[in-house]
């Protein structure tokens, strides 16, 4: 897993934010190093932020000790509306499971409610290797 | 092809980081879709679907592969995977693309 003091997060730009009321969110400056097509942003830049706030997301429920040894499985991409020259923002929330947990992270630059992606990831947990 | 600059490492677990990888496949993919047109045609990522087989270790050059499999005037259908020269799959891609105009 990836963590926002990765090299990665640092190469994007991708920060901590905080919106007004509290919640934690990641933060994807718009540069020149997240453009696809003309005027759009790279699906793989999205993609990379979205990750990050899975990461973050399992992260923040597991214990360090534990962390190191949860890995994802799968990552499944929506892409539902172009993404503009514009910040994106992106959350994540987990349903954490024994073996497995699902996380499920969205992607915005207006609003919440009109997200530009969506992911959802699983993750394989520590405890899970340890019984086998 | 991905080669590895240290700012694509993750510090600590010293993997790579899935943005790379995505960004890889995802670029792979519509690399495919142009062979397969034989032309460049704008188009934009619908759904991409990554199995992570495997975990990458940093420091080592990736590569991908994807083919189109099958497009229609709307949509081009995607698989693909990440692997080391000689050494068996890290990942696994399936994708599908929109065109979003013509060439």
């Amino acid at each position: 897993m990836s963590g926002l003091d990765s090299s990665y997060a640092r190469l994007m730009g991708i920060r901590m934010c905080a919106d007004a009321e509290g919640r934690e969110q990641l933060l994807l400056p718009f540069g020149p190093h997240v453009v696809g097509r003309p005027g759009f942003l790279h699906g793989g830049a999205i993609a990379g932020l979205l990750s990050l706030a899975c990461d973050h997301a399992i992260a923040r429920g597991t214990s360090p000790a534990h962390a190191e040894a949860v890995h994802c499985v799968t990552s499944t991409f929506q892409f539902m509306r172009a993404g503009a020259e514009k910040d994106v923002r992106a959350a994540g929330r987990v349903q954490f499971g024994r073996l497995i947990s699902t996380v499920q992270a969205v992607a915005w630059q207006e609003m919440e409610s009109k997200p530009i992606a969506i992911v959802t990831r699983k993750y394989r947990m520590e405890s899970a290797r340890r019984e086998r | 092809m991905a080669p590895c600059v240290p700012e694509m490492r993750t510090p600590g677990e010293m993997t790579l980081a899935d943005g790379v990888l995505i960004t890889l496949l995802d670029m792979a993919g519509t690399l495919a879709v142009w062979t397969r047109l034989g032309q460049f045609r704008p188009h934009a990522t619908l759904d991409l679907r990554v199995d992570h087989i495997e975990a990458i270790r940093a420091g080592v050059e990736i590569k991908a592969y994807a083919e189109c499999y099958h497009l229609n005037d709307q949509v081009a259908y995607v698989r693909g995977h990440a692997y080391i020269d000689g050494n068996a799959t890290l990942a696994a891609l399936s994708a599908t693309y929109a065109f979003t105009g013509h060439a």
